[in-house]
């Protein structure tokens, strides 16, 4: 997959895995690890970016007695997996002129 | 290598980066540790997880576009630019600190020669007066040109541990300020 492609992916996923509640580093990764490979490595960066373009917010809290960082979805996240769905259908619609065109 | 060792790399690869983003990685990739030895992983199948701790602050850089930095400081051998920034560093820090530590040196062990002859000056005194009282005869000002002489040798040895703490701390302070000077050039040369 392309590498820029897959960021793109990334970002919604993550987005996609807080959509469904708050959730931590290790968690986000195993949510999403069935359906894209995604590392620790990769998902810092990600989180990050996030973070900065104000689609999460994040919260540290103790848990066992050590501090985890939980992350958040903002209205901003929202609605960028609304604008990402727009541009799947999009996509949807090239994709069927790319395979489909000549025979229309 | 063990999650220490993996962390210290690890931070030591960031040190381009401004230190709060540095301990936001760190404490990152302690957390993701914890989270995962909590699930009886070994930190050997962590470490292996993650990558190389170079790789990890890589995909860190990448992001900040900070790559150059990161690659830079990653590369083994003296490149002509990181040879170049060496030396304009130690001609502009590293010579006048080199003459600081040897004048600050010199100085300590001329304080400790002046004790050693303030001794010798007042004994010197106290014997030639002696020696003139002995041929001349009893004279008052001789006895106390004899007492004077007495007074400095014996300020002398007072002087003497006071000065050889003196030259232990400029010495020292030497070895500290040749450390300190010597990781500025590194840190420089890091950035």
């Amino acid at each position: 997959m392309d590498a820029q492609l897959k960021k793109g992916l990334l970002d919604v996923c993550v987005l996609s895995v807080l959509r469904e509640g708050e959730s931590y580093g290790y968690k986000i990764i195993t949510d999403i690890a069935p359906y894209i490979a995604i590392s620790e490595s990769t998902l810092y960066p990600i989180l990050k970016r996030l973070e900065s373009t104000g689609a999460v917010t994040t919260q540290s809290r103790e848990y066992n007695g050590r501090l985890r960082k939980y992350y958040r979805i903002t209205e901003r996240g929202a609605e960028r997996i609304r604008e990402f769905i727009e541009d799947v259908r999009e996509f949807e619609r090239i994709y069927e002129f790319i395979c489909l065109g000549e025979k229309k | 290598m063990t999650k220490k060792q993996w962390l210290k790399r690890f931070k030591k690869k960031l040190s381009a980066l401004p230190r709060e983003e540095k301990e936001a990685a760190v404490q990152y990739y302690t957390e993701l540790f914890n989270e995962r030895t909590d699930r009886g992983e070994s930190e050997t199948e962590i470490i292996n997880n993650f990558g190389s701790p170079e790789q990890a602050a890589v995909a860190i850089a990448c992001e900040k576009n900070e790559y150059s930095k990161i690659a830079y400081q990653s590369s083994g051998g003296l490149t002509a630019g990181r040879f170049f920034v060496v030396t304009i560093l130690f001609i502009c820090v590293g010579i006048p600190v080199l003459i600081l530590i040897f004048a600050l040196g010199v100085t300590a062990i001329a304080l400790l020669i002046s004790a050693f002859a303030m001794i010798a000056a007042g004994a010197a005194q106290a014997l030639y007066f002696l020696i003139i009282q002995l041929i001349y005869g009893f004279n008052a000002g001789f006895v106390a040109q004899i007492g004077i002489g007495i007074a400095a040798a014996g300020l002398g040895c007072l002087l003497v541990p006071l000065f050889l703490f003196c030259v232990k701390w400029i010495f020292k302070s030497c070895g500290k300020m040749f450390t300190s000077s010597t990781r500025l050039i590194c840190e420089k040369r890091r950035a």
